[in-house]
């Protein structure tokens, strides 16, 4: 498969004093590197707080996102990993040690981020080793290093 | 008889599409056909009606409130555990397995 990541979308350890400023930082990354118009930024933070916080959808682990109609320019993820866990108010999922921004384009590229995503955090110890690491070749090469079958 | 599944979430692109992907091995792994298909918060009710089962978010389970459907809600959306059960209940009270 494509390779979905690589370490320019990636930040570690990034100081932030709330979840609006955490995912508004896994957001500039996106923007910064194309994939998404700035407009989105905002509507990532919109997202949760019209729909609350279920983007964190696994312990430690939130997928801020918006709308393809927000501004995606193609699919694509940003990496950030948080200095101090943060809360989004999800009793099940709290604190967030890592941020995934989504870009999605509806194709198959985002179709493979998202398989990615699932094998990945499918070892709920990887969350809380991605939000340790020094190193972002590591986590390139655990996201780049995940099979993702085609037929799925 | 083919399964009609609606998985939800608040664009139809993320934690969806995740939970689509899980199904579907959930229930390949069961042995059920089932076609599993994603739905946003904007067309999700009307979706869910014409389901026979809808897979969401906890968090986000308000949204369907009132649609007389079997729901399956999910807290964690990539813990393979927890869906693989909740679906084999499922399967097993409809006598699809």
């Amino acid at each position: 498969m494509d390779i979905i990541l690589d370490e320019n979308n990636i930040e570690l350890k990034v100081r932030a004093k709330d979840w609006r400023e955490a995912v508004k930082k896994s957001g500039a990354i996106l923007a910064r590197n194309g994939y998404v118009e700035e407009r989105y930024i905002n509507a990532m933070v919109e997202t949760v707080k019209e729909l609350g916080p279920y983007i964190v959808v696994a312990p430690g682990l939130a997928l801020p996102h918006a709308k393809r109609s927000d501004g995606v320019i193609k699919s694509g993820i940003s990496i950030i990993t948080l200095d101090e866990p943060i809360e989004f108010g999800n009793s099940a999922n709290d604190p967030v040690y890592v941020l995934i921004g989504l870009s999605g384009s509806n194709d198959q590229a985002h179709l493979q981020i998202l398989q990615a995503i699932a094998s990945v955090f499918e070892d709920e110890k990887l969350v809380y080793k991605i939000a340790e690491s020094n190193c972002k070749k590591e986590i390139v090469a655990i996201f780049n290093g995940i099979e993702v079958r085609d037929d799925a | 008889m083919m399964l009609k599944v609606v998985a939800i979430c608040g664009c139809g692109m993320g934690s969806s599409v995740i939970l689509r992907l899980n199904a579907e091995k959930a229930f390949k792994a069961l042995g059920v056909e089932a076609k599993v298909e994603v739905s946003d918060i904007t067309t999700g009710k009307g979706a869910a009606k014409e389901a026979d089962l809808v897979i969401i978010g906890t968090e986000l389970a308000y949204l369907i409130q009132g649609v007389d459907k079997p729901v399956i809600q999910l807290k964690n959306f990539v813990n393979k555990n927890e869906i693989n059960e909740k679906l084999e209940a499922y399967c097993k009270s409809q006598n699809l397995i």
